[in-house]
């Protein structure tokens, strides 16, 4: 038999039981009896030995859930809070510490309210009871202000903490700081809306703020301008001056705008050096001039930049709503057709009227048409001789092109060159002329004539073309033109856009022998140190000097001191537009070259060119 | 129903001196003995000429159940005469664990379907995946045929056990025995009583039925940990701590228990599957509800036959609750009595593990740890 257990052995003894006795008789019962007191405590041993194992497996469990839990909350770059069932804080992590400024011992064991008073104002506590209650809430762009801090948008979400059973123990917040969210929408708010050079509304919120204006004004008896400006001459500052000039003078203009309007008026820059006003609310129309008349007076006085005076006076179209269009798109068309006549005029601001869009129209016939007119032949050349003053002898043609409309008939040249130059179509129209011009040349020559150089105006959009020198020097070939024979004519303001590209055609263009012409010269801006550098030849005095000389002495000033600068750039000098005897004297006594006009002969046709060629016709 | 009772012994023989008063008219003997005992004699021959028309169905075990008593290294036999109802037995022999799925599928295509109202299965305890037998079983035999029964035991050893099925005790065996008859009514329940403890561990390595790692660490090793100075009693000591199996989250956790250990791979297999991926606790025994979960079982499967009169019933028990119910086993087979009452015939084994489903509608499936009941009854 198994030795008696210690305990059964000791209650034997106790009771005074015989062990001797006992095992004798009752063996089994006695061996069953002191299995049963073993079995207790090996069970006993084990259960103990289970709890012992157990407890330390589900501590290390729990630390290591712990620390991965701290640590997820602690390196959460989003705010995380939790509270106990009667709503104080228990956690509070590093991120949530940075975005309140709260520090977690300040905190903890705290309520909400304790901590953020001002969530009673803003209702916010009742998210956290809510939480307690299982219900989850979002609080979005809550703006909140940090002590020392800029105010920051945060978004928080709210929920309960439910443990095993499903029951709430708390709730917890995780806490966004979506300032800069909040930032990036603004920047792009403005991007969409507002131009970025001027601060102004851009075209997008102007057209919105039209419609919003047509929309409110439909009830009532009032008006709605819509203002389109331009600047005058702001190309020729952004091409001469460069594009910081040019974009600070459009950010002093903008301002000077600005001052002009009422409160409610907007203002906004379309593109480029186009502005639209809205005027709202108005009674009569006269009511606009008040506005518009401060708008032209506030751009008389200069604007300074780089210590430089400039001067940017803008063309004025006004469209009115109701009278001149019921929708934005209609009164933004009139106001761009009335600018366009503004310009034409040369007047500071007009008004819209029906006939203008008489004259769009018959534009956009002309545009279509004017595609097609060099493959069905309708343009031709006249030729307009330039006369030398002291022999009166023809010393050479100027081309000019014509465009014969089969339904319109003759189209002046101011009509379709601007359209030709603005699509494109001036790059076959030009490399046509100059042929033609040089295939006349030929024919003169081949008569037997003594050499007539021609002269052809170049326009600006052929001088920016790449090809230019290579089209003059094939045509010269085709056509067997001496180049000292051509002359090309562009104007003054031309030669200086992307004055080095330019200054590079023209040299090469010399030094075949072309000669090189300056047309139109006074009217622009050039400054006279560009003339000493450009490759030059020739001057032509602008026609608009001539007239009246030598009675106006301020033109006959302008004339006289153009022909004494051309004489010491050794230039030849030429005038335009002389139509009398008296302008033909003055200008053979100051010195001037040669000259052209009515006075001696209009432009003229091909065959009648010939005719004065062959008449040997001299002043 | 008439049934007739009787117990073997070394010491005394049958204790209700001779057997056989059914004689011819028994169609049925359920045996269970120790595998030393039923190595012992020719009990085939000798049950087939006391009851000469029966059928005889049985297997070894850890521990016989005759009445309301447990003994070890005993034979019981029990011979039925059923008023109304019919038999078929067949059997298949299985050697891998891996023919576990096709051998219960086999057994359960071997019984004619016409008329089968229950299936009573006996199958070898230690080459053989409990889960996948059933699973196979299941699928053999038509729908709505019951299943019930256990795997075979060996004592505390977990080395050979028998089948009788028609014919002497053979190992490697499954045996099924198919019920017919439109008056039969069979019952069944099936409880445990285990409390799991300690945290939640990751099955991260096993195979069918074989676990190697929780955690990424040796399962074995855990066990020994536990197991302490009783580790040397592997692997019948690992039936003190069956694992609670868990395999959806959710889920009602069924019980594993231990057949076998492999040091050299430091594997353990379980008499059901383990799969990766799921969960599993420790479960340690609680005594009162071991007994607790004895009695429930027998008030299923007694309410599952409409509480009539339950002329048997077939106690089916697992090896571990007896390891560490140990002199107190006897309280739960007491416990069952309570609930049926003095008329009803009480038989059954000690095993390795229990087939039955846990409730009435449930899918059949294996346990571990758990007492199930099987009630007949005729009305």
């Amino acid at each position: 038999m198994e030795p008696l257990h210690s305990l059964l052995k000791r209650q034997l003894k106790k009771y005074r039981v015989d062990s001797e006795v006992l095992s004798k008789g009752y063996q089994d019962f006695l061996a069953a009896v002191n299995e049963a007191y073993r079995q207790f405590d090996a069970d006993r041993a084990m259960l103990e030995r289970s709890l012992d194992l157990s407890s330390q497996e589900l501590l290390q469990a729990n630390s290591e859930m712990r620390a991965v839990f701290e640590r997820l909350i602690n390196s959460n770059v989003d705010g995380i809070l939790a509270f106990d069932r009667d709503g104080r804080f228990t956690v509070w992590n590093p991120a949530l510490e940075q975005i309140t400024g709260f520090k977690k011992s300040d905190v903890l064991g705290k309520d909400a309210l304790e901590v953020f008073p001002v969530m009673k104002e803003t209702r916010e506590d009742r998210f956290i009871q809510e939480a307690l209650h299982g219900k989850a809430g979002v609080v979005k762009d809550r703006i909140y202000h940090r002590s020392g801090g800029e105010p920051s948008f945060l978004e928080a979400h709210y929920g309960p903490v439910l443990n095993e059973a499903g029951s709430i123990v708390g709730g917890f917040a995780l806490i966004r700081d979506i300032s800069e969210r909040k930032r990036s929408e603004a920047r792009l708010q403005q991007a969409v809306n507002y131009d970025a050079l001027t601060g102004l509304p851009n075209r997008t919120l102007f057209l919105d703020r039209l419609a919003q204006a047509v929309a409110r004004t439909f009830w009532r008896k009032r008006l709605v301008a819509v203002l389109l400006l331009n600047l005058n001459r702001f190309k020729l500052i952004n091409d001469t001056l460069g594009h910081n000039v040019g974009d600070q003078l459009l950010k002093a203009v903008s301002e000077r705008f600005v001052t002009c309007l009422r409160d409610g008026d907007t203002v906004a820059r379309l593109g480029g050096d186009e502005f639209a006003i809205i005027l709202d609310d108005i009674a009569v129309a006269q009511d606009v001039l008040i506005i518009v008349q401060k708008v032209l007076e506030t751009c008389r006085k200069p604007f300074i930049s780089e210590g430089r005076e400039l001067f940017a006076d803008p063309g004025v179209g006004i469209s009115l709503y109701p009278n001149d269009g019921e929708d934005v798109e209609t009164l933004l068309k009139n106001a761009d057709a009335a600018m366009s006549r503004a310009k034409e005029l040369g007047k500071g601001y007009q008004f819209f009227s029906p006939e203008m869009n008489a004259k769009a129209t018959k534009r956009l016939v002309l545009e279509s048409s004017l595609r097609r007119a060099l493959e069905r032949q309708e343009m031709l050349l006249h030729y307009q001789p330039r006369v030398d003053l002291s022999t009166g002898r023809i010393t050479g043609m100027e081309a000019l092109v014509r465009w014969q409309h089969p339904d319109l008939g003759l189209v002046p040249p101011a009509e379709f060159i601007p359209l030709a130059e603005e699509s494109e179509v001036i790059i076959p129209l030009g490399g046509w002329v100059l042929r033609t011009a040089c295939m006349q040349s030929k024919i003169w020559k081949r008569d037997g004539f003594h050499l007539i150089p021609v002269a052809v105006n170049l326009s600006p959009r052929q001088l920016r073309h790449q090809d230019l020198v290579e089209v003059v020097e094939r045509v010269m070939k085709e056509t067997n033109t001496d180049p000292r024979h051509l002359e090309l004519e562009l104007t003054e303001s031309f030669l200086l856009e992307n004055i080095e590209t330019t200054m590079g055609t023209l040299r090469q263009l010399q030094k075949m022998g072309i000669q090189i012409a300056i047309d139109d010269f006074g009217i622009g801006y050039s400054s006279l140190s560009y003339l000493k550098r450009f490759p030059i030849n020739c001057l032509k005095i602008d026609r608009s000097f001539v007239t009246d000389i030598p009675a106006d002495p301020d033109n006959a000033a302008i004339v006289k001191a153009i022909i004494t600068l051309a004489h010491s750039l050794n230039l030849k000098v030429i005038a335009e537009g002389v139509e009398t005897m008296k302008q033909h004297e003055f200008l053979r006594s100051m010195g001037c070259h040669e000259m052209q006009g009515y006075l001696f002969s209009k432009p003229v046709p091909a065959d009648q060119a010939t005719r004065l060629l062959a008449e040997e016709r001299h002043l | 129903m008439v049934i007739e009772q009787s117990r073997w012994t070394q010491a005394v023989g049958w204790e209700s001196g001779a057997i056989g008063r059914l004689g011819p008219s028994a169609q049925l003997v359920l045996l269970f003995g120790g595998s030393s005992v039923l190595k012992e004699r020719n009990w085939f021959g000798e049950m087939k000429k006391a009851y000469p028309n029966a059928h005889l169905f049985g297997c070894s075990t850890a521990g016989e159940i005759c009445g309301t008593q447990v003994s070890d290294d005993s034979l019981v036999a029990t011979a039925v005469k059923f008023d109304y109802s019919r038999l078929e037995g067949a059997h298949v022999a299985i050697s891998k664990l891996k023919d576990s799925f096709a051998a219960g599928e086999r057994l359960g295509q071997s019984l004619n379907p016409k008329g089968l109202v229950h299936a009573l299965i006996l199958s070898d305890g230690v080459t053989v995946n409990g889960s996948e037998l059933v699973r196979g079983l299941t699928k053999g035999l038509p729908p709505g045929v019951s299943i019930t029964g256990g795997l075979s035991g060996d004592g505390e050893r977990f080395k050979e056990t028998f089948i009788f099925c028609d014919g002497p005790a053979e190992q490697n065996t499954v045996g099924v025995l198919g019920l017919y008859g439109d008056r039969l009514k069979v019952g069944y329940g099936s409880m445990g009583g285990w409390d799991s403890f300690g945290p939640e561990r990751l099955i991260t390595r096993s195979s069918g039925n074989v676990l190697y790692e929780l955690d990424s660490k040796s399962a074995l090793d855990l066990y020994k940990n536990y197991l302490g100075e009783h580790a040397k009693g592997l692997p019948a000591t690992g039936l003190l701590y069956p694992l609670s199996l868990r395999i959806q989250e959710g889920a009602v956790g069924v019980v594993r228990t231990i057949l076998s250990v492999n040091e050299k791979e430091k594997s353990m297999t379980f008499a059901g599957d383990i799969p990766e991926g799921a969960y599993v606790r420790l479960m340690k025994a609680n005594f009162d509800r071991l007994i607790d979960g004895a009695v429930d079982a027998a008030k299923t499967s007694y309410e599952a036959i409409g509480s009539s009169t339950t002329d048997l019933a077939i106690l089916i028990s697992c090896v571990g609750r007896k390891l560490v119910l140990k002199q107190r086993i006897e309280e739960e087979v007491e416990g069952v009595r309570k609930i049926f009452g003095d008329r009803t015939a009480l038989t059954g084994f000690y095993s390795y593990g229990e087939i039955s489903p846990f409730s009435r509608n449930a899918k059949c499936e294996l346990h571990n740890q758990t007492m199930t009941i099987t009630t007949f009854s005729e009305g």
